[in-house]
């Protein structure tokens, strides 16, 4: 009973309180772009969802291989770490794409827009390297340094963006009936709301700096 | 009808096998165009008419170049001022939230998207013709990931402070919308040359923006910048968090937006009619 909650709390933190959108900014350009297409943004949100899990899941194997070779995870560093992620990520992508395009030819032309940037962006790449800094923070403790950890923190990752998601589209559709200032209109009067989610979500996780 | 490849020769084109024969009869007077273009090029230099000719980078100058009479100082302007990266296209927003909290990471982010934007920009003029959409934006992102680890290094090396400020947004440097969106966008319908201007000016409008962000974001943080003391004994930690920065763009979006309505309208006024239509 007390795995199943440690494991509740890791999901509800990352899918709300420590949001990557809102407590450090990831994901917001793709957000932004996304919300101009309100359709496309379901099979966005499930696409990314299903590539921050395999990222999570593989940064964690990279921890096991390099635990298994005795290897300091200090020696390499972060660039290294994502360059190696970033590799896998453009073979798991390819390899969609070939596989797609040649089997479900019209499911892959439904994707095909959505896909790049649903595996290149700064989420997909941020989950992993975030994961590996809470196994740090959270030496010892056994459901961290777990598969089933790194599963449920790229789902949750991917379901706090669809989350986050949901709630600026909603709040954009009522801001662009209101009565704006010409200069506000559009672009501006998003980052400035995502901005007020931003603070609302901030007072769950305390006062914490960035990064 | 048994080979439509030889009816195709003859000249009668029917049904499914239209578009492909008229694809290749487009692309054998392409190739004959091409090929006459470089011996006339080729005789030029022989007689000194002109000073070098690299066929592979002038071709695709000539002939892929989008028809456009804007010219350099417009497509430099247009990048850092008229269509701000950040402020209208929302591209490289995450690294000025998540790590634009002191003017020192400003400018190391601004200068380390630089480095990276640039090459990759320019190798996409040049050869992202030659692969298909799938291939081109992976190569631009393991091309970026490849450029990061030496400047990454450079930085360990001498600024480790720096590297550890940035935190993970130095590796996420590789993935900003800014390089890939832009040479998908510009770079590969555009020529070198105007690929190297517009990177320039791309480069700038990020640096000028998130370098704003930051001087503010630290001046509300600490009440310095850099350690020069503006205001004294004051400190608003909050102004560390995501959302000083989302709401900072915000304003800044809607401040340029006003002044490029303010330039545009006196433009119209001196220049008249047609000028705003940009």
């Amino acid at each position: 009973m007390n795995f199943f909650s440690q494991y509740l709390m890791l999901a509800i933190s990352t899918v709300v309180a420590e949001n990557l959108l809102f407590s450090r900014g990831l994901g917001s350009d793709e957000i932004i772009r996304v919300i101009a297409k309100p359709k496309e943004f379901m099979l966005f949100g499930g696409l990314l969802t299903f590539f921050t899990t395999t990222s999570s899941i593989m940064g964690w194997l990279m921890d096991v291989v390099l635990g298994r070779f005795n290897i300091s995870p200090m020696l390499i560093s972060q660039t290294l770490r994502s360059m190696i992620y970033l590799l896998v990520l453009c073979g798991l992508y390819y390899l969609s794409v070939r596989l797609l395009s040649k089997y479900a030819k019209d499911f892959y032309d439904y994707i095909s827009r959505a896909l790049p940037i649903a595996v290149f962006n700064t989420a997909v790449l941020g989950a992993p390297l975030l994961f590996a800094k809470l196994r740090v923070q959270m030496l010892g403790q056994a459901y961290a340094d777990n598969f089933a950890g790194a599963i449920i923190f790229g789902l949750c990752v991917g379901i706090g963006f669809l989350f986050a998601a949901s709630l600026v589209l909603e709040g954009i559709r009522q801001i662009d009936s209101m009565d704006l200032p010409d200069a506000f209109r559009g672009l501006p009067a998003r980052f400035i709301y995502i901005g007020f989610l931003a603070l609302a979500f901030s007072g769950m996780a305390g006062h914490q700096s960035v990064i | 009808m048994k080979n439509p490849k030889s009816q195709n020769s003859t000249g009668s084109i029917s049904g499914k096998h239209k578009h492909a024969a008229l694809r290749k009869r487009l692309r054998q007077n392409f190739r004959r165009l091409t090929e006459s273009h470089r011996s006339w090029k080729e005789d030029a230099v022989r007689r000194g008419h002109i000073r070098s000719y690299n066929p592979r980078i002038d071709d695709i100058d000539r002939t892929f170049q989008i028809r456009s009479n804007s010219s350099a100082k417009d497509v430099f302007i247009d990048g850092v001022f008229y269509k701000n990266p950040v402020l209208v296209h929302a591209l490289g927003v995450a690294p000025i939230v998540g790590a634009g909290t002191s003017l020192k990471n400003g400018i190391a982010l601004s200068i380390l998207t630089f480095l990276l934007l640039f090459p990759v920009n320019v190798l996409a003029s040049i050869l992202g013709r030659n692969f298909k959409p799938p291939q081109r934006l992976s190569l631009y992102v393991i091309l970026a990931a490849v450029l990061l680890i030496p400047v990454s290094r450079y930085l360990q090396y001498y600024y480790p402070n720096i590297v550890n400020s940035l935190g993970i947004f130095l590796p996420l440097v590789s993935v900003s919308s800014l390089i890939s969106v832009r040479a998908e966008v510009f770079a590969i319908r555009n020529s070198v040359s105007r690929t190297i201007v517009d990177s320039f000016a791309t480069g700038l409008g990020f640096a000028l923006v998130i370098c704003l962000v930051s001087a503010i974001r630290e001046l509300l943080a600490t009440g310095a910048i850099n350690g020069v003391v503006f205001l004294n004994q004051f400190s608003f930690t909050p102004a560390t968090m995501s959302f000083t920065g989302f709401m900072l763009l915000g304003l800044i979006a809607a401040g340029g937006r006003k002044l490029r309505q303010y330039a545009i309208a006196k433009k119209v006024e001196t220049e008249g009619k047609g000028v705003g239509e940009r």
